[in-house]
């Protein structure tokens, strides 16, 4: 399943980015997915995305140094036990 | 983008310790200077100044430093610190290593020193053991990699040379003066400006709004900075009492302390948060002190840049890691659904700017005690710098208070 959310994150400052792209990933429903635009790769966030069961997966960086990352709740059949 | 790996990666409450411990030393620090408040800020060679330098330089900026890496490693490079899991006996055996040495320079007692003189140099070679091969296998960011490597490496000749000025000491063998000099170039700008100035490379951009210093810039920086030093470390160890080694530590410290402001100046005022403003007076006192070294002015250098303008560069980032930290620490140990105060509200920035308040008032005291040597204004400094460093602890600590608070509360409503 796709979703249309997309955060714009790159005008925040820190550490917004990561709160907001924490809270919009805890929001989202199983199998749904959310892409997020860091103004660099976000490594602590995906740290913490993996760390949550997550699967974040980050893009080549842009001209701005801007990073789009891709993060989708797994399934609950997905979910290990 | 290879996967990130959980078996591998620390708490986000690692560094705390070292963070934390950083405001305890700038407590002992002005103890020190209460009690020897008449002959500590003299000349650098009462055994009450070099006692106070360590505590600054070591206690201080070391815990910083280290506390700071381990945050900054995996967040900004994707270097894990190899066997992270030994974090908490480097921190034990360094500040052990702190404290001996200061006990021993002060007391000038044999068995403090000699013990100080292995424990600081082996603690400084396992941060290198831990960090060092994971920045060297690392993919990307090559100039943040070499310039924390190259700090590292700078970090590690500082205490492996002072470690051996602290075993003479501790036989009673007299210091070879020009050997003091180099450990100081190679521990201050070397180890301490150096990483400083890597990190202000992601730092200031990011959390303070400042524009980017062109990659070729700082390459360019690095390398003339890093030769420099080593080329005026071994002439001053050949020719005593060579200008060379004073002259590089006032041009790299000065050229990253006006570099910095100059990227500073164009930042709106809106955007003057706790952490910028604590570093614009920290590199003013920083860029004051080079200026006061050009001048032969070694006392009121080292004021400056060991007991104000360096301090105030790693307090600042502090108040930004500690409840950054105790964040990411809560965020794992609440349910989901359970909405959790931000990081603006474990530590407000009004917070953050009483300390630098604090450490702002404290600051011309220090100075003025070492322009006019008098008992009662060293130990008027003292009590500025015994305030300053309680309040940047209580405000560390109420960070990490408010989040366990918010833990408890949830408890208790499940």
């Amino acid at each position: 399943m796709t979703s249309p959310i997309e955060l714009d994150l790159r005008r925040l400052p820190p550490p917004l980015p990561m709160q907001h792209a924490l809270d919009a990933a805890d929001a989202l429903a199983p199998g749904e997915l959310l892409t997020i635009v860091a103004p660099m790769l976000p490594r602590p966030l995906l740290m913490e995305l993996a760390q949550r069961g997550f699967d974040a997966e980050p893009g080549e960086p842009q001209a701005d140094g801007s990073v789009r990352v891709q993060i989708r709740r797994p399934d609950d059949a997905e979910t290990p036990a | 983008m290879p996967k990130l790996r959980l078996d591998q990666a620390p708490p986000a409450t690692l560094p705390l310790r070292f963070l934390l411990a950083m405001p305890c030393w700038g407590v002992a620090g002005a103890a020190l200077l209460l009690v020897d408040g008449d002959t500590a800020l003299l000349t650098r060679w009462y055994p009450a100044t070099l006692a106070l330098v360590h505590v600054w330089t070591l206690g201080i900026l070391g815990n910083a430093m280290f506390g700071s890496l381990l945050q900054f490693l995996p967040a900004a490079v994707g270097v894990q610190p190899r066997g992270w899991q030994g974090v908490p006996a480097l921190h034990a055996l360094f500040n052990l290593g702190v404290l001996v040495l200061v006990a021993g320079l002060y007391t000038q007692a044999r068995w403090p020193l000699l013990t100080a003189g292995v424990v600081l140099p082996a603690s400084f070679l396992w941060l290198g053991a831990m960090t060092v091969p994971g920045l060297w296998a690392a993919a990307g960011e090559r100039l943040l990699r070499a310039g924390i490597g190259l700090a590292l490496g700078f970090g590690m000749l500082a205490a492996v040379a002072g470690g051996g000025l602290a075993l003479l000491l501790g036989r009673g063998i007299a210091w070879p003066l020009v050997a003091v000099d180099a450990h100081a170039g190679l521990g201050v700008l070397g180890w301490i400006v150096l990483l400083l100035a890597t990190v202000a490379r992601v730092v200031m951009p990011m959390f303070q709004g400042t524009g980017s210093v062109p990659p070729r810039v700082q390459a360019i920086w690095l390398a003339v900075v890093t030769t420099g030093l080593l080329a005026a470390v071994a002439l001053h160890l050949r020719h005593a009492g060579d200008r060379t080694l004073p002259l590089a530590m006032v041009a790299g410290a000065a050229s990253f302390a006006f570099g910095a402001l100059w990227l500073q100046r164009r930042v709106p005022r809106a955007r003057h948060n706790a952490l910028f403003l604590h570093w614009r007076v920290g590199l003013l006192a920083l860029a004051l002190a080079a200026l006061a070294l050009a001048a032969g002015q070694g006392m009121v250098a080292g004021a400056l840049g060991l007991g104000v303008g360096l301090p105030l560069l790693v307090a600042g980032m502090a108040l930004e890691i500690v409840p950054f930290v105790e964040w990411i620490a809560l965020r794992r140990r609440v349910p989901r659904g359970v909405q959790l105060p931000g990081v603006q509200r474990l530590l407000p920035d009004a917070s953050r700017r009483r300390v630098l308040l604090a450490q702002g008032a404290a600051a011309p005291l220090l100075v003025a005690a070492v322009l006019w040597p008098m008992p009662w204004l060293a130990r008027l400094a003292a009590l500025g710098q015994l305030v300053a460093w309680s309040v940047h602890g209580y405000a560390l600590a109420s960070a990490l208070l408010a989040g366990r608070t918010f833990l408890r509360r949830v408890a208790q409503r499940a």
